[in-house]
């Protein structure tokens, strides 16, 4: 009798309870996270006009994000040294699972979803080992962690995938302790290399490339990925302040690295940082955001600088339409191109350094 | 389009997702803003800032019209002062016309921590480049030739200030102030023009040239000059020429060859404190102990260009200068930023 009991539950089951798919969730075209007057954290759903549609609490400042490609399910991560990323069900703003990192590492703040969204990887530190790490989560198993591979490179912040499914991982380079300076102090300035890896889709190395010697303090931290696979990287510079260095990087692969710059005195504006990297909707250009200079350098796929639009604490950067959608710790969401444009203001909501787009989703 | 109610949106939030929103904020949303902020930003944008690029526009008319007149360096220097002094009055404004098209580093190209400005001043010098010849070429030249300290160079090095009147030398000389004042002019008419930067600060959403949404949003931005200028001094007027203990580097303080060094210092506390006035929404008694007792250790200080950094005990008198200037800045915090609720660009002083 149990077994018929069951049965028919399951049917019911199937039948009454839906498939969620993005619809369900309004289908938001951005998540971002950000922290509202009472110091709460939450991931926010946009829809294409920036307008919120939903709010899902988070239990500590988050970072970036990952969406799953079908199903309205977002990975937020905490930020670095956070041990926590929590799943969100974006239909219904609820946390459906809670993943913790394994003893002896924490995450980074980013992830992905491979394989049609069967798993999630997550780029962490193992600070016993002092190596990055990718920690391997079945999403059919809830969240299971099934496995992890080296990054070839310490501190791996981002990581994105080109359409063959490679991987590529952003090694920052830089060594953090989560017992040390509230485990976001460097430790290994003097010996930074950050890298930029090439991962198979069964996670072995393809290629590594590191930057100039005079260059290894600039931490190569965020990525996007651009019309035929080309990869874009933002950096910050933990050397001298006063130098002038190269904030932005392309790269096809097999090919070098190209370090494009704005004039010298626009470079030195962006005050050696850059928050977050994108390209735009139609991939004509990309771009790169610098908080602390409070401006956005726009740069064609050659790396020909296209122009600054001046924005303060801008960091949030997706791609929209021909332009981009970019966010501010004012709360402000904005269109960005040549100029800007503001498509929502809320007064008190800080928005934190990253906006993902959802591209592709299925209604 | 589905909205979706989650239990933990805060009434902040739904209040704010209730109305239309930006650009037409200003215009729809009648919530009146808080006076004592507005009161700021009208101070902040018209006792401090309008003073300061009218100053840097007359002292740089003046330092072109005497080099003009006279270009040797005798005659130069103490109009070159009057500009300097000027410039930081105005320096710590990193927005709008002052921060456009690179101005801040052609007018003050420093630290010059590759040494381009002797080299790239020698290679002009030797070759008799013609970008001397008109104002627009000039606009164009090295920025490692512009400003004031290539100027200082020019005035104060004995590597370059043997030349005569009517030389190449003193040509360039004329060029440089001549684009000094070129570029003060521009700041301030592209300033206090009706569709000017004075208007972006003060109308905010609804300035002709709106850059900041909110007036909240421009108070922020003259709030972060004030504390990421005080900053600066800390970091890089005196941490560059105190170095470590171990290695202090009194040859890289900031204007030594003009004897400039603790002056700069002085005058950007002055400056800072002027702003600070102006943004305070009351009475600010640890800032102005605090500002008084940093600028009387500088002004006691007997070390023009910081050569004193050479040794422990002139070392150790700068260093206490940029550990008040960090007590400063608490005080800042305190009695300006928390009253009128502003604090530094969530994303600018925490990314990751």
């Amino acid at each position: 009798m149990s077994t018929r009991r069951n049965f028919l539950k399951a049917v019911l089951a199937a039948t009454l309870v839906p498939r969620l798919s993005w619809a369900d969730a309004g289908s938001p075209a951005f998540l971002g996270a950000a922290k509202d007057t009472n110091g709460d954290y939450a991931l926010y759903g946009l829809d294409e006009a920036a307008q919120i549609l939903f709010r899902a609490p988070l239990p500590a400042r988050g970072h970036a994000a990952a969406a799953h490609p079908t199903k309205p399910e977002a990975v937020a991560f905490a930020r670095r040294p956070g041990t926590f990323a929590v799943v969100v069900n974006c239909a219904t703003g609820n946390i459906t699972h809670r993943l913790d990192a394994p003893e002896g590492r924490h995450f980074m703040g980013h992830g992905l979803f491979v394989n049609e969204g069967a798993l999630l990887v997550t780029p962490e530190n193992n600070y016993a080992e002092k190596k990055g790490v990718l920690g391997i989560w079945d999403r059919a198993k809830n969240y299971a962690r099934v496995g992890e591979v080296s990054t070839h490179g310490v501190g791996p912040h981002d990581i994105r995938a080109l359409s063959d499914g490679t991987l590529v991982v952003a090694n920052g380079g830089i060594f953090t302790h989560p017992e040390i300076g509230e485990g976001r102090q460097k430790l290994n300035i003097d010996e930074m290399e950050p890298s930029l890896a090439y991962l198979s889709a069964s996670f072995a190395l393809e290629e590594k490339h590191v930057l100039a010697p005079e260059l290894h303090q600039n931490s190569i931290r965020h990525l996007a990925i651009g019309l035929d696979d080309q990869v874009a990287f933002a950096m910050q510079w933990e050397g001298d302040e006063t130098e002038v260095v190269p904030l932005i990087g392309l790269h096809r692969r097999g090919e070098e690295i190209q370090l494009p710059e704005a004039d010298m005195a626009e470079q030195y504006a962006m005050k050696g940082y850059a928050g977050s990297i994108s390209f735009a909707g139609d991939g004509s250009e990309v771009a790169i955001t610098s908080p602390r200079g409070g401006r956005m350098h726009r740069f064609a796929p050659d790396g020909t600088f296209l122009g600054a639009v001046l924005r303060g604490d801008i960091c949030g950067l997706a791609p929209m339409g021909e332009g981009y959608l970019g966010s501010d710790g004012f709360g402000a969401l904005l269109a960005l191109k040549e100029g800007m444009s503001p498509l929502n203001a809320v007064p008190g909501l800080a928005w934190d350094n990253h906006l993902v787009a959802l591209p592709s989703l299925v209604g | 389009m589905r909205h979706i109610t989650v239990p933990f949106l805060s009434l902040g939030l739904s209040l704010a997702l209730s109305v239309p929103m930006a650009p037409a904020i200003a215009q729809t949303l009648d919530i009146p803003e808080p006076a004592p902020l507005d009161m700021a930003l009208s101070r902040a944008v018209n006792q401090h800032t309008i003073p300061a690029v009218d100053r840097f526009d007359v002292a740089t008319a003046f330092l072109a019209d005497v080099t003009e007149a006279n270009c040797l360096p005798g005659n130069v220097k103490p109009a070159y002062d009057v500009a300097f002094d000027a410039w930081m009055g105005l320096q710590h404004l990193h927005m709008g016309p002052i921060e456009k098209n690179g101005r801040i580093l052609a007018i003050a190209f420093w630290p010059d921590k590759k040494g381009m400005i002797p080299r790239t001043l020698s290679g002009y010098i030797a070759d008799q480049d013609p970008v001397v010849e008109t104002p627009e070429a000039f606009a164009d030249a090295s920025i490692a030739v512009r400003g004031l300290f290539a100027l200082e160079y020019m005035l104060f090095d004995d590597q370059f200030d043997g030349y005569a009147e009517d030389s190449y030398s003193c040509h360039l000389v004329q060029a440089i102030t001549h684009d000094l004042h070129r570029m003060a002019a521009a700041i301030k008419d592209e300033w206090i023009a009706p569709d000017g930067f004075a208007q972006t600060l003060l109308m905010a959403g609804e300035a002709p040239q709106p850059l900041y949404l909110t007036k909240e949003e421009s108070v922020q931005a003259l709030y972060t000059m004030l504390t990421s200028s005080l900053e600066n001094t800390k970091d890089q007027r005196i941490g560059r020429p105190i170095g470590t203990f171990d290695k202090p580097r009194p040859e890289r303080a900031e204007a030594r060859r003009s004897g400039r060094s603790a002056r700069n210092v002085l005058l950007q506390l002055e400056a800072a404190r002027d702003l600070a006035r102006n943004l305070a929404p009351g009475e600010m008694p640890q800032t102005e102990d605090a500002f008084a007792k940093t600028i009387a250790l500088t002004e006691g200080l007997n070390d023009p260009s910081f050569e004193g950094a050479g040794d422990p005990m002139g070392r150790l008198k700068i260093e206490i200068i940029g550990q008040n200037i960090s007590a400063l800045m608490g005080a800042i915090a305190n009695e300006i930023g928390s009253p009128l609720g502003i604090s530094a660009g969530f994303n600018a002083s925490d990314g990751d």
